[in-house]
């Protein structure tokens, strides 16, 4: 009877505290820092490259060139310039494209090599030569994806921290914390249900971070991704809940702040040079299977729900 | 309904070193009597309060609840009582009708959705069942605190100063339910400082300074014992002393 009101409660507790942290719109606002910095990457990557154009180049052309691909040419935005040797001013230099209306010549890599050619091949019609299709190499784009990855990934393990460990504190200051601790439930249900509604509410949202990126770059292996974020979010939010002890937002929030930030950047430090694949926020940087990882955070959050109990006083 | 033998509590702090928040207390509260602890800020009525509520263990000293010692069964000594703490306690995102209802539900109440709107009706706060918490008065959340509390029935009743930061009329009301819950039965403990109230309400009276209960009775046995014509003196009288 004890352990069915006990399950019953942990399922109340849990939607409700979820309810609340959704309501919170903590998981908008969770996901506004990833945006933001995604964002703030693209616009500047844009900024970047306008800024490092060549301006629009010269082509030189040889005299006597028809006046109908010297206009082609101008109509596309480039400045022709008769040249009595075109291809050799592109090898000297001196400028970066030249044509005589037959031959191409092209400073390799150059910006517009491709517009320039296929405004000379439209004038002679001449079809671009058919050649094996490039093959794109998803390597290096996943390397990038696994980079953004374990960056929201970290962005989430923040957020976890916060969520199980302010989630607390500021609910011992308005008395709910105090009000629940008085019903008759073993109090690690209590601990058990905060942590369960940080997991449930933060997996899902670092899921749509990892979708929307996912649109843009390559996620290889994303379930594992998925796991590895997950149970580092999780296994951040079952730390706060254990260190937050009896802090509250007015006072002494600080430092078991402070030592939840280090047991969460020790462990992923020590996954970078460990390797400790199975060990949740040190396997970000380890990867493999997401399973063991996800299946520890579990167990750290039923061990953090008890030393939340033992610490808000007697069961 | 509730008794409280030679209870102590010891808090370590850095500055103080061991304080005794609470110096072997003892009294004891029937059915349908209100209990009113009485004393100044720091006197120990809040950490007498969460031991009966078992939120807190005492160091020494034996409290029991229907019965029930609360040392050694604290989950259900917590099945006969409600604890109403200082603060709202109520979570700012959820309605009236949610945070009822979900007391409710881990209370093992049948129907709990029915219950909390009946007893959210009773005790008229059916009008803003559905509005935010965080959007209520100070008022209004006392009702639905008490709403919460009463919501499983309990025998007994933890009111920790439930009047703080409440106007005339709305400590008018949460004292008139007071009153009603006792007169259904329930053994009620109050703590507050605000004399006026206490001689409203209360049927006893216990007065606490440093940690012990200096003086104990009716209100008129108070009075008659420091020979004072009106309870501020009284009180004054005994915590000064």
């Amino acid at each position: 009877m004890r352990l069915y009101r006990a399950l019953r409660a942990l399922v109340v507790l849990t939607a409700s505290t979820a309810r609340r942290l959704l309501r919170e719109q903590l998981v908008v606002r969770s996901l506004i820092w990833p945006t933001l910095v995604a964002s703030l990457t693209l616009g500047l990557t844009l900024l970047v490259m306008i800024w490092l154009r060549p301006p629009w180049p010269e082509v030189a052309v040889a005299p006597g060139t028809d006046h109908v691909l010297v206009q082609a040419l101008e109509d596309e935005g480039f400045t022709t310039v008769e040249d009595p040797d075109p291809g050799g001013s592109v090898r000297s230099r001196r400028v970066e494209l030249g044509t005589d209306g037959r031959i191409v010549w092209i400073v390799d890599g150059h910006p517009h090599q491709s517009r320039f050619e296929s405004t000379v091949r439209a004038y002679r019609n001449a079809p671009w030569r058919p050649v094996r299709g490039l093959e794109v190499s998803i390597g290096e784009g996943a390397i990038y994806g696994r980079t953004v990855c374990r960056f929201l990934a970290l962005v989430f393990t923040l957020y976890g921290l916060v969520f199980g460990l302010g989630g607390v504190a500021r609910d011992r200051d308005d008395g709910t914390l105090e009000a629940e601790l008085a019903l008759p439930i073993p109090r690690v249900v209590v601990g058990l249900s905060r942590w369960l509604a940080s997991a449930l509410v933060l997996g899902p949202a670092y899921a749509l971070s990892i979708a929307v990126f996912g649109a843009l770059l390559t996620v290889a292996e994303p379930l594992d991704v998925l796991l590895h974020g997950a149970a580092s979010s999780a296994t951040a939010a079952a730390i706060g809940i254990a260190v937050v002890g009896t802090a509250g937002i007015k006072q002494g929030f600080a430092g078991p702040f402070a030592v939840g930030m280090t047991v969460a950047t020790g462990l992923a430090g020590a996954g970078a040079a460990l390797d400790l694949g199975w060990v949740p926020i040190a396997s970000l940087f380890a990867g493999g299977s997401g399973v063991p990882a996800m299946v520890l955070a579990g167990a750290v959050g039923v061990v953090a729900s008890l030393v939340f109990a033992l610490r808000a006083g007697r069961t | 309904m509730v008794e409280v033998v030679e209870l102590v509590k010891r808090f370590r702090t850095a500055s103080r070193g061991t304080v005794i928040a609470v110096d072997r207390v003892t009294f004891s509260v029937g059915a349908g009597e209100i209990y009113g602890l009485l004393g100044p800020n720091g006197a120990g009525k809040t950490t007498t309060l969460r031991m009966l509520a078992t939120l807190v263990a005492p160091d020494d000293g034996r409290i029991t609840v229907a019965g029930i010692d609360g040392r050694r069964h604290p989950l259900r000594v917590r099945e006969k009582l409600a604890y109403v703490p200082a603060e709202a306690g109520l979570p700012e995102r959820l309605t009236p009708r949610e945070a009822v209802t979900l007391f409710a539900a881990v209370q093992g109440v049948r129907a709990p959705a029915v219950a909390a709107d009946r007893l959210l009706e009773t005790i008229g706060a059916s009008s803003y069942a559905d509005a935010a918490c965080g959007d209520l008065s100070t008022g209004m959340k006392r009702r639905v605190v008490l709403a919460r509390a009463l919501v499983h029935s309990p025998s007994v009743l933890l009111l920790d100063e439930p009047t703080d930061g409440l106007d005339v009329p709305g400590r008018r009301d949460v004292l008139a339910l007071v009153r009603q819950q006792a007169q259904e039965g329930r053994a009620i403990v109050l703590s507050s400082h605000i004399m006026g109230e206490i001689e409203q309400v209360v049927d006893r009276l216990g007065v606490v300074a440093n940690g012990r209960l200096v003086a104990e009775g009716t209100v008129g046995e108070v009075l008659e014992r420091t020979s004072a014509s009106r309870l501020d003196d009284a009180f004054l009288r005994l915590v000064e002393s």
